[in-house]
């Protein structure tokens, strides 16, 4: 086919991707309506940035690696150490901070590694039904039960300790949830009728789920994966805590705790601080997911 | 009309949505008498529904009563507090649904649901209560009522179910039933039966029916008197015969020349041009006037009033005589 | 490893034999299958050289019982919450139920047990902090050993004193672990029942002048139920996982506890073992869960 033809195609093809900007103000004044999940942008973008810059931010960055002073050691909160210092005389406020870049980037792996097994299986599965859709649905019945907990435990054994680890092994009992959502859309998008007529124009599988299908689920699994990442941040820190997640001397927020358990009665902001982080950080995710869900849904209806 | 059992005035009723308040029912007016039976016609979304959902105050739950009055036995439904109106609903009005499916509560047995109200109504013991449901059963022609006590609704047929609805409806004999669409759901012959059913009921319990239907021929078949809803408002009110027969407003005229009758010999079905107004951005005055072909300047500033045309027909439309057949 | 270290070629050579390490890799699954579901024979646990079995015997009753107990809390209390946030919502009460469930949610477990050791077993002295007895109750007030869940025995056996301690020990971390599955059946109870409250079967009850009190409790929420029983089904095995945290934090002497030392000393079998065990509970959960569709939803009974 002549150049102006295939050109004209790949525009089409893409088309529906593009979000004009029409849209986008559309979907402002929508927002505009849900308090809640803009303090949780907020706050995740403040995280967020704060995870980029931490070197650059935090006040004492010397005090992320395994520095010690042991003078200062188990200070109460100050103003030169606002949330306090912890056993090997490292500020607590510093690692904190930079904390928030190591679980967030943990979160977005655990997030990637899930969706990119569980979207596509999904999506064949709702697709061409069936006994594939058996046993695709068969297997992740299998793994979605598993406490993750403790298969993350059993891969750290084999594997070794490591914070790397812990997101992969978060991976393997999560990626069915993706699978179970995104089949069950594509079930619906499939009762809507469109997909037949598609199919009748000549189209091949491939090409009506990257094309047709897949776009509409976009903002389902913008939502899912907003709050698969409060449950990631939250899985990574309780595998850090047990000591089958990141090892010291990482300043990630569920090892410090597990650390500062220790000198827990003498020194509570050890602990404190760097579960509240994990607190605020998964809650603001989810109030985010929470108000695409609420949003998403009416816009759907 | 002369002492009506039901007499529901100037009802307006609102939406409450993101635009802000959205009226549904406008100043709507309806009269029914004792031992009668009053069809509520009209399209789809015209507020036929919710005029009738109104009278029991089982509004959805964004719906507010803005005003008017229903009487009902010399008291105002509207007005009431709901423990009074919980002792209304179900024993001197009652109520039975569009999809007998979905109106019957899947994890109960029919039986269980009918002495459960009839205790909660009166002092009986489960005996008795057994033996009132099973003479309601039978009252509707179920075949092997005591069986069907111990059913679920998913092992009932449609007619089955509507009969069953019916039944419980008039457990304590109430002197108004609400039938919604009760035959929309239904297949042809069950509607005819069911029909059947309720007319023969009211001449025996001397129960009044208020018929909201969309289906002019169950008008013509089961209802003395009928009511056109359009757009929320009362358009037309009489006697079926004058009203079927000689409409007198342009919105009935039209609805009744797009049936096609059997012996007509035409070429194309007339139609009303034009959609059913938003609700959200009505058009001033009548409501109407964009699809009327006789529409003036009057009707596009003011809404009109029922004005008699003929003995118990009253017609809200400023130009009658015009254009009457 | 098994024979500890500073071994010789040959001494591992002979224990490679011995164990069938040496044997293609299909011929040991499979005889390790064999052993598993003829005989029951984990094999032996490297570190305290007992059979598997008897040691998970040893620990399962204790995590059982926190599992149990955390789960009916917070089946109990979250139906509770959930009926309440829905029949009153929007009011202060729905608001703050709200912000409670969205704090379970989010709150790492660990962090909160170690918050409420803090305050409520140190400072203020209430709670006790770890363990599942106090060790004088438990020489004093000894416990009948029947299935070694402690609740259990003390009541069967009358054993106030015992039951008292063991109580007050199983407080915190049962509180503890069941508080995000708490959240989340509340939060699913809620919409569940708002959803089932404007159906037309709901509608059709209230114009038969039902009050309001029965149409709830005994119509809306019989249909909310049935979906939250698979919810509670998957949170089992979220509880499962849970809960190996939880014994960290207060020192529970039960599977998770055994896990995680398994790991550190990677004693192989028991690591296997422990999963085994587990997969196992987690089955026979959902085929619980499975039968108990049979009762409550009758459309499914064919």
């Amino acid at each position: 086919m002549s150049t102006e033809m295939a050109n004209k195609k790949t525009a089409g093809h893409f088309a529906k991707w593009k979000v004009t900007a029409n849209e986008l103000t559309k979907y402002w004044h929508v927002l505009r309506k849900y308090p809640l999940t803009i303090v949780g942008l907020v706050i995740v973008t403040a995280f967020v940035v704060v995870g980029m810059f931490a070197p650059l931010v935090i006040p004492y960055p010397q005090d992320i690696g395994g520095t010690v002073h042991l003078a200062r050691s188990l200070q109460p909160p100050s103003l030169e150490h606002p949330f306090g210092t912890d056993d090997m005389g490292r500020d607590v406020l510093s690692r904190v901070l930079y904390g928030s870049r190591l679980s967030l980037s943990a979160g977005m792996a655990v997030v990637l590694l899930s969706s990119i097994v569980g979207i596509p299986l999904g999506a064949i599965a709702g697709y061409y039904g069936g006994k594939v859709e058996r046993t695709i649905m068969g297997i992740s019945d299998m793994f979605m039960g598993t406490p993750h907990l403790v298969l993350a435990v059993a891969i750290a054994a084999v594997l070794g300790p490591s914070q790397s680890n812990a997101a992969i092994a978060l991976s393997i009992p999560w990626w069915p949830s993706y699978a179970r959502v995104i089949r069950g859309h594509v079930l619906v998008l499939r009762g809507l009728g469109f997909v037949e007529a598609v199919k009748s124009m000549g189209a091949s599988g491939w090409y009506i789920i990257l094309h047709h299908i897949l776009p509409n689920c976009v903002q389902l699994i913008i939502t899912q994966s907003t709050l698969q990442m409060g449950s990631a941040i939250l899985g990574i820190a309780s595998l850090a805590f047990i000591g089958m997640g990141a090892q010291p001397p990482a300043p990630e927020w569920g090892l410090m705790v597990s650390t500062g358990r220790a000198f827990m009665t003498s020194s509570w902001w050890y602990v404190t601080f760097p579960g509240l982080a994990i607190f605020i950080a998964v809650l603001a995710f989810n109030m985010i997911g929470d108000g695409l869900r609420d949003i998403f849904d009416l816009r759907l209806r | 009309m002369q002492d009506p059992l039901l007499d529901v005035r100037n009802l307006t009723v609102c939406f409450l949505t993101t635009s802000g308040p959205v009226a549904a029912l406008n100043d709507v007016c309806l009269g029914l008498g004792k031992q009668e039976i009053l069809g509520l016609v009209g399209e789809t979304g015209c507020g036929k529904t919710l005029t009738a959902l109104s009278i029991l105050r089982l509004l959805p739950f964004s719906a507010r009563i803005a005003d008017g009055e229903i009487i009902f036995d010399k008291r105002n439904l509207l007005v009431i507090p709901e423990n009074e109106m919980r002792e209304i609903r179900g024993k001197r009005i009652s109520m039975i649904f569009q999809d007998p499916t979905s109106s019957l509560d899947p994890v109960f047995r029919i039986g269980d649901v009918m002495r459960e109200i009839l205790q909660s109504r009166q002092e009986t013991n489960v005996r008795e209560a057994t033996k009132q449901s099973i003479e309601m059963l039978t009252e509707v022609n179920l075949p092997n009522p005591e069986r069907i006590l111990g059913l679920y609704p998913h092992e009932l047929s449609g007619g089955m179910k509507q009969r069953v609805m019916i039944a419980i409806a008039l457990l304590s004999r109430p002197e108004l039933l609400i039938a919604d669409e009760p035959t929309t759901a239904l297949d042809v012959t069950i509607q005819a039966q069911i029909l059947e059913l309720i007319r023969n009921l009211v001449k025996e319990l001397g129960t009044s029916v208020l018929l909201v239907t969309h289906n002019f021929g169950i008008v013509a078949e089961n209802c003395e008197r009928v009511a056109v809803m359009y757009a929320g408002a009362v358009v037309e009110h009489g006697k079926s015969r004058n009203v079927l027969e000689k409409p007198a407003h342009p919105y009935t005229k039209g609805l009744l020349s797009a049936v096609p009758k059997l012996f007509q010999k035409k070429e194309m079905l007339e139609v009303i041009p034009g959609v059913i107004p938003s609700l959200i951005d009505p058009p001033p005055g009548c409501k109407f006037h964009p699809r009327c072909k006789y529409a003036a300047d009057k009707c596009k500033r003011e809404i009109p009033s029922p004005t008699e045309v003929d003995d118990g027909h009253y017609v809200s439309c400023f130009r009658i005589g015009q254009g009457r057949p | 490893m098994v024979a500890g270290t500073g071994a010789t070629y040959e001494q591992i050579a002979a224990i490679r034999t011995e164990l069938g390490l040496d044997r293609p890799l299909y011929e040991q699954y499979l005889a390790y299958m064999k052993k598993v579901f003829l005989g029951f024979d984990l094999g032996t646990s490297l570190y305290s050289h007992r059979a598997v079995v008897s040691d998970l015997l040893d620990y399962l009753p204790a995590t059982f019982e926190l599992v149990t107990v955390s789960m009916i809390m917070a089946v109990s209390v979250g139906i509770l919450l959930g009926v309440a946030s829905a029949t009153k919502k929007d009011t202060v009460l729905d608001h703050f139920i709200r912000i409670l469930t969205s704090s379970g949610l989010a709150m790492p477990a660990f962090w909160l047990g170690l918050l409420l050791q803090l305050l409520i077993g140190h400072r203020l002295g209430i709670l006790p902090i770890t363990g599942r007895i106090d060790a004088e109750v438990l020489i004093r007030y000894p416990i009948a050993r029947i299935t070694r869940m402690y609740l259990v025995d003390t009541l069967v056996t009358g054993n106030w004193i015992a039951l008292w301690s063991a109580t007050w020990h199983i407080a915190m971390p049962a509180t503890v672990l069941s508080f995000s599955t708490l959240s989340y059946i509340s939060r699913f109870v809620r919409s569940g029942l708002l959803e089932v409250l404007g159906e037309d079967h709901i509608r059709a009850l209230r114009s038969y002048g039902l009050c309001e009190r029965i149409i709830v409790y005994r119509h809306a929420l019989r249909n909310a139920i049935i979906p939250t029983l698979t919810i509670v089904g998957l949170r089992y095995g979220f509880l499962l996982g849970g809960v190996i945290v939880i014994e960290r934090v207060f020192d529970w002497p039960g599977l998770g506890l055994y896990a995680l030392s398994s790991v550190i000393y990677l004693d192989f079998p028991s690591i296997i073992g422990v999963t085994l065990i587990f997969a196992l509970l987690r089955i026979i959960i959902n085929l619980l869960i499975d039968l108990s569709y049979l009762f409550v939803d009758p459309r499914v009974r064919v």
